[in-house]
């Protein structure tokens, strides 16, 4: 009794340590998953496990797997050796059209051992793949065919559009900037100006300017006068922005009387610029202290306005503008 | 012409212009307000000028021609013009007389000392024409005979600028010959509660003689040697030279907007009509006021508007303030 036993345990022994290469093999197929809505898209896994020196003859398949399942790509084939163990594995996206239920494989693999002329097959599962339909509300209308949708815009379509608007953007900046410059007679490159005299210097430095060149003490009355009341018309334009320049002696009075409610120095303008229109227009010939008179009517009328104006708005501003002309000018 | 004389002018248009102030206080016994077209009538009398006035009917112009003539003793006539009228009508014709047994001559009109063309533009050009002529040259040939019109001779042509239907607006090269286009406006409130209250009472006062004509051949004598400096002068040219040349003296903005300038007859009536006004003023020269004073009268008929002026509403008015505002005065 005690032989038949081990018998028995050297039996299993023996078969246990000689496994056939048919034993040590396993096929997989593996879905993504196992139900899609009609023409999605899914993976399907096959996968060979088998000995190491097996020699695999892989299936190849064209467009399908199966009638109605539609291979879209499919990897490479990858193998890999793990614990004396060949693994081929190789992945296919699928796809159907066909509603219903349907199986795939059983796959069979053939393969060869060296030394061996046995062909050994090793066998996959079946796996169903349901594949459903849209749903249809039969209860609405038929609606037509759906129009083909807009790919988005990429940076790569836009990026030439951008850069001509861009372009051109830049030359109609340059044509306004060189036309503006031009228009207003300014270099491309701004060159530093003088500052402005204050009207009141300016007028007073006038004003001294045309008694040292003695013009009336030549005879020269008419040329005297207008230059006196043009010095006058100018600072009452820059001063009190009038456009005196384009108005008559009664017209500058007028607006004068209006901004400069200074009596004394409004009638001794006033007097100068009668005798003046006398002088130019009626052939009046003034005596001279008449002429010292109406220039020092004309130093008195700037003095006294600019006063005026220092103490009703004191601007330390204007005082600064007129102390840096005064040392650019000496 | 001397220092001297100017005073002794300025003396003498003291004395002569007496009549001026007599003759105004007479006419606005009878006519109330309308100061500018009693001012404009005087000017034209003065300087030997014809009026255009335009205003709509009822603003007293027969009145003040009418009134005009009884104080300077002088003959008015007053011709209605219609499309039916003949130059005849208004110079006159050859008559046959049956007892002479011969064509003698029956003259129209138009020999007065005051002339009231009224509506002017309802007739014709042939008989505009034959008006024109005798302002011109003060004569009228009637068959085979010359007859000179009396001294002084003024002609007021109306024109009413509402209704243009029916009518033959005056051409420009006629135009020119007035000398003044006055426009008549509507009397202020207190003016009309005044007519009012007169038409109402039926007291109607009336002009007496003040002067005689041969006063206003003096008158004018002394009118044409009022002094005008060469500063009016360049004053005058440089305001009509800009009514033909708006872009090169600072109007760019009337380039385009100008058809044609003032003819050099603007230059020599703004000269003369300023005289005249100077005389009013009792000034033996002329001063830039006068010119302002007197420029719209003068030039508004003198200035042809693009239809791009038309098109956006600038009169000659606009353009006549803007060269105002923009030549310098002397």
């Amino acid at each position: 009794m005690m032989l038949k036993y081990k018998l028995i345990l050297l039996t299993i022994l023996l078969f246990a340590g000689f496994a056939s290469p048919a034993q040590q093999t396993r096929i997989s197929a593996k879905l993504e998953k196992d139900s899609i809505l009609i023409g999605d898209q899914i993976t399907f896994d096959l996968l060979f496990t088998g000995p190491a020196k097996a020699k695999v003859n892989w299936p190849v398949f064209q467009d399908t797997l199966t009638s109605e399942i539609e291979i879209i790509n499919s990897s490479g084939l990858d193998s890999a050796r793990k614990n004396n163990l060949l693994e081929l594995s190789q992945q296919y996206t699928i796809t159907s059209f066909d509603s219903g239920t349907h199986s795939i494989g059983p796959f069979r693999i053939a393969f060869n051992m060296p030394d061996d002329t046995t062909s050994y097959i090793g066998i996959s599962d079946i796996q169903d793949l349901h594949v459903l339909t849209v749903p249809v509300d039969t209860t609405k209308a038929i609606k037509p065919i759906k129009g083909p949708m807009d790919a988005p815009l990429t940076f790569a379509e836009i990026l030439p559009w951008l850069l001509t608007g861009i372009g051109l953007l830049i030359i109609a900046a340059a044509i306004w900037y060189y036309t503006y410059a031009r228009k207003r007679a300014k270099p491309l490159i701004p060159v530093r100006q003088k500052p402005k005299l204050p009207p009141h210097i300016q007028a007073l430095n006038d004003l001294e300017q045309l008694k040292q060149k003695k013009l009336w003490q030549e005879g020269k009355l008419k040329e005297y006068y207008t230059e006196l009341t043009d010095i006058i018309r100018i600072y009452i334009e820059e001063r009190f922005d009038i456009m005196a320049m384009e108005m008559t002696s009664f017209e500058i009075m007028e607006h004068l009387q209006a901004l400069h409610p200074d009596g004394e120095s409004l009638e001794k303008i006033a007097s100068t610029f009668s005798l003046a229109d006398m002088v130019k227009f009626a052939k009046e010939k003034p005596l001279p202290s008449d002429n010292d008179t109406s220039w020092l009517n004309a130093k008195y009328f700037v003095e006294n306005s600019f006063r005026r104006k220092e103490e009703n708005e004191p601007e330390e501003e204007n005082k600064a503008l007129t102390e840096k002309v005064q040392k650019e000018n000496e | 012409m001397k220092e001297t004389d100017i005073k002794e002018l300025n003396e003498r248009i003291q004395k002569e212009s007496a009549f001026v102030d007599m003759l105004n206080l007479e006419m606005h016994k009878v006519i109330i307000g309308q100061k500018h077209m009693l001012e404009s009538m005087l000017i034209g009398l003065l300087s030997n000028g014809h009026i255009l006035l335009e205003g709509v009917p009822g603003l007293a112009k027969t009145l003040a021609i009418k009134s005009l003539a009884r104080t300077i003793e002088a003959k008015y006539s007053r011709i209605q013009f219609t499309p039916d009228l003949l130059p005849a009508d208004l110079l006159g014709t050859m008559v046959y007389s049956q007892k002479k047994e011969e064509f003698q001559v029956k003259k129209g009109p138009i020999f007065a000392n005051f002339i009231l063309a009224d509506e002017i533009n309802r007739s014709p050009a042939k008989v505009q024409s034959a008006l024109l002529e005798a302002m011109q040259e003060k004569q009228i040939t009637i068959g085979e005979n010359t007859y000179s019109l009396d001294e002084p001779f003024l002609v007021m042509a109306t024109q009413n600028p509402l209704e243009q239907e029916g009518t033959y607006p005056l051409p420009e090269a006629q135009v020119d010959r007035f000398m003044l286009k006055v426009i008549i406006n509507y009397p202020t409130k207190d003016e009309e509660k005044h007519i009012i209250r007169e038409n109402i009472t039926g007291a109607f006062p009336e002009t007496k003689a003040i002067i005689k004509p041969t006063d206003i051949l003096k008158a004018r004598g002394i009118v044409r040697e009022v002094y005008l400096d060469e500063k009016i002068e360049n004053y005058i040219t440089d305001i009509v030279f800009a009514t033909r040349y708006p872009a090169e003296n600072k109007l760019k903005k009337f380039d385009g907007m100008i058809s044609y300038g003032g003819s050099p007859r603007a230059s020599i009536n703004l000269a003369l009509a300023a005289k005249a006004f100077a005389f009013i003023k009792r000034r033996g020269y002329v001063i830039p006021e006068d010119i302002r004073a007197v420029a719209y009268d003068v030039m508004r008929h003198r200035i042809g508007l693009t239809y791009e002026a038309e098109a956006e509403n600038i009169t000659t008015e606009d353009i006549i303030s803007e060269i105002l505002n923009t030549v310098e005065v002397p």
